[in-house]
């Protein structure tokens, strides 16, 4: 049996490459997927923690987070896409009309 | 242990590299095609087709949200009445979700 | 069951209004009056439940009290308004009264929540329609609006998420109830979990670090939209914060009620600095929001009945006012998206009502007495006094102060007689927008003179949970 602590540190090391990837990448879509890399690493803490606990709260939450970012990716890549159509190339620093 | 390690780590590096020093090398031509081994592509690639993202968001989000019946189908026998009917009610608000789909015209390739 | 009845009601509407969306795409505003139908139903059947005894339904997830019941009048409110801007605009497209009705079922389930699962799906059920909304004009400003709202809204319930699985650690329970019972697991797991929920609610609800994406989403969003964002999010990124800082964590209120006082002095007076040279209305609102969620934290800083009942006191003349400027903001824009400084010009000789109204929402804004705005800020200054925290009162009249300058300037471009901007001599009344106006003026008017009725409401609704949640 393979303890908690281990799959939590990988959870942690997914979160951290997740956080990177949005800070680092200029490509939305890049970013994106690290944005929802870091979900996923708290789907897998919340999977851990379910089984240490034997409590089945956290394996709901880590469903609820599958179903949610499967809405949430639908409507950033329709995003994502429009924004693309409008202009044929995907950078984040070229999304500047908007002054940050 | 170690051993194996060891073993399997040069495994994944030599199926990744051996090729690149090994095999032979032949640039160009059907190299640069998308899809080296596939269906040679009728037009040239320039942008990727909207209506293929449309129908796969489409596919995924309708099958994350079956994803949800089954563990409500495995547990029913707990649920008993209540929880049936609240999944009825979750199913029809996926139902209301596919008629907007199928009246808005998304399930239609053109 | 039948204390979810708002929520089924107003879920019930967001159905049938996108069913008539799909079914009878002809019939004109259809889909706006149901929903509008459904909001004032939940609006009623909320307030005859305003007696009811706190307690927990739906197996500890939820909590039904009078904080809940308030927090929905809220942000009913919230929908309603942006509602009623976005009344009769068919560039906003068909789908919006749906959406906007989710967004603001999240902001309900925000009020009752009492699990972090619950407060996971309220958020994202907020979220989510409001990135659809904020394109929902499918302009380029509009689309680069909803892309960094996306990104940023990603990332921030990413750190949320990973926050509340370190509490799960923590604690072994998602139900924040609870927490004040299970002290002992005061680890690093807590309280890095803590931490990283907090910063995922600084980022919704627009603390100064992690600010930066409010004015881009505010001035490329369509008006209305950005009006549900400046009234309907603020209220619930406000109210979860409180819940699930003074219930859940109620004794450890040493380590997190400082950091929230630097970061509301920070807020308020970086926030109302920043609206300063701005020239775009819409941005400028942006940065007197972030400004408002600094206000709004001293109320939570002060971890005392009195700030609480301060902080849910503000919301109400706030939003008004909110109602009150972009109410104004939207009748000027007409089939645009964008208003700036100088579109204001002579609109008080011109349009003397509406240029009243807009000086009645930014005086409220800037916290002038007789105005709704002063009362709030006087509760605040008054529980930041008690709760002996005089940084954050100083705090209070800097950012009041520095947030003069900001509203003053609109209002000095108002009574410029040179020359009538374009914008306001093909100015269009419309009835959505008369009724906002009305109600925006006269509760912001109503509050500042005779507050009294208010006061008693807040306090009643804020009490409860120091006494159940320890």
């Amino acid at each position: 049996m393979i303890s908690v602590q281990y799959v939590v540190a990988l959870a942690v090391l997914l979160f951290m490459i997740g956080a990177i990837g949005v800070l680092v990448r200029k490509n939305p879509l890049i970013m994106f997927m690290s944005a929802e890399m870091m979900w996923n690493a708290a789907a897998l803490a919340f999977i851990a923690f379910a089984r240490n606990y034997h409590d089945m709260s956290g394996q709901v939450m880590a469903f609820l987070i599958i179903g949610t970012a499967a809405a949430e990716v639908g409507i950033g890549l329709a995003i994502i896409v429009a924004v693309y159509h409008r202009r044929h190339r995907l950078d984040i620093d070229e999304v500047s009309k908007l002054k940050g | 242990m170690l051993i194996y390690l060891i073993v399997s780590l040069l495994v994944v590096l030599q199926m990744s590299f051996a090729s690149d020093i090994m095999g032979p090398k032949a640039p160009g031509g059907l190299k640069k095609v998308t899809y080296e081994s596939g269906i040679v592509p009728e037009a040239p690639v320039g942008y990727f087709s909207v209506r293929f993202y449309r129908v796969a968001m489409l596919f995924m989000i309708f099958d994350v949200v079956i994803m949800a019946l089954y563990p409500w189908a495995t547990s029913l026998h707990v649920l008993k009445a209540h929880g049936f009917y609240n999944g009825l009610a979750f199913f029809a608000i996926v139902v209301v979700a596919f008629l907007y789909v199928w009246r808005k015209g998304g399930f239609q390739w053109h | 069951m039948g204390y979810l009845i708002p929520e089924v009601l107003l879920a019930g509407g967001a159905l049938l209004a996108l069913l008539a969306v799909a079914m009878l795409p002809n019939a004109k505003n259809l889909g706006s009056w149901i929903v509008l139908l459904a909001m004032l139903a939940a609006g009623v059947d909320a307030a005859s439940m305003w007696g009811v005894t706190a307690k927990l339904i739906m197996s500890d997830t939820m909590a039904i009290d009078k904080y809940s019941i308030l927090v929905t009048e809220f942000v009913l409110l919230a929908g309603a308004s942006s509602l009623l801007l976005a009344w009769n605009a068919d560039r906003f497209g068909a789908e919006l009264p749906p959406l906007m009705a989710i967004s603001v079922l999240g902001m309900m389930t925000l009020g009752t929540a009492a699990n972090l699962m619950v407060v996971f799906v309220g958020i994202e059920l907020l979220s989510l329609p409001l990135y659809i909304l904020a394109a929902s004009t499918r302009t380029r400003a509009g689309g680069e609006a909803a892309l960094k709202y996306l990104l940023l809204g990603a990332f921030s319930s990413g750190i949320l998420l990973f926050g509340m699985a370190l509490l799960y650690g923590a604690t072994s329970s998602l139900t924040f109830v609870v927490y004040p019972a299970i002290t002992a697991a005061n680890t690093w797991l807590l309280w890095s979990g803590l931490g990283l929920v907090l910063v995922g609610i600084a980022f919704k609800l627009a603390i100064v670090p992690f600010h930066m994406w409010v004015p881009d989403v505010y001035e490329g969003s369509p008006t209305p939209v950005t009006h549900l964002m400046a009234f309907g999010t603020k209220v619930g990124a406000a109210i979860i914060l409180l819940r699930l800082l003074a219930f859940g964590f109620y004794g450890q209120d040493g380590s997190w009620g400082t950091l929230i006082g630097y970061l509301a002095v920070l807020t308020m007076i970086v926030g109302n600095l920043l609206a300063v040279p701005q020239l775009n209305l819409k941005r400028l609102l942006g940065y007197s929001g972030i400004g408002h969620a600094g206000f709004l934290l001293v109320g939570i800083a002060t971890h005392s009945v009195d700030g609480a009942n301060a902080m849910m006191f503000y919301l109400l003349p706030y939003g008004l006012a909110a109602m009150a400027v972009f109410g104004v903001l939207r009748l000027i824009e007409g089939q645009g998206d964008e208003v700036t400084l100088s579109d204001l010009r002579g609109m008080a000789y011109r349009r003397p009502w509406l240029a009243a109204v807009l000086i009645v929402g930014m005086l409220s804004f800037a916290g002038i007495p007789l105005t709704g705005g002063f009362v709030g800020k006087f509760f605040l200054l008054q529980a930041a006094l008690f709760a002996s925290q005089p940084g954050l009162a100083v705090g209070i009249v800097v950012g009041t102060l520095v947030g003069l300058f900001a509203y003053l300037r609109p209002l000095q471009m108002l009574f410029q007689r040179t020359e009538v901007s374009a914008k306001v001599q093909h100015l269009r009344w419309s009835v959505a927008g008369a009724v906002v106006l009305g109600v925006a003026v006269v509760g912001t008017i109503g509050i500042g003179v005779y507050p009294a009725p208010l006061v008693h409401i807040v306090s009643q609704s804020a009490n409860f949970y120091w006494l159940t949640g320890g």
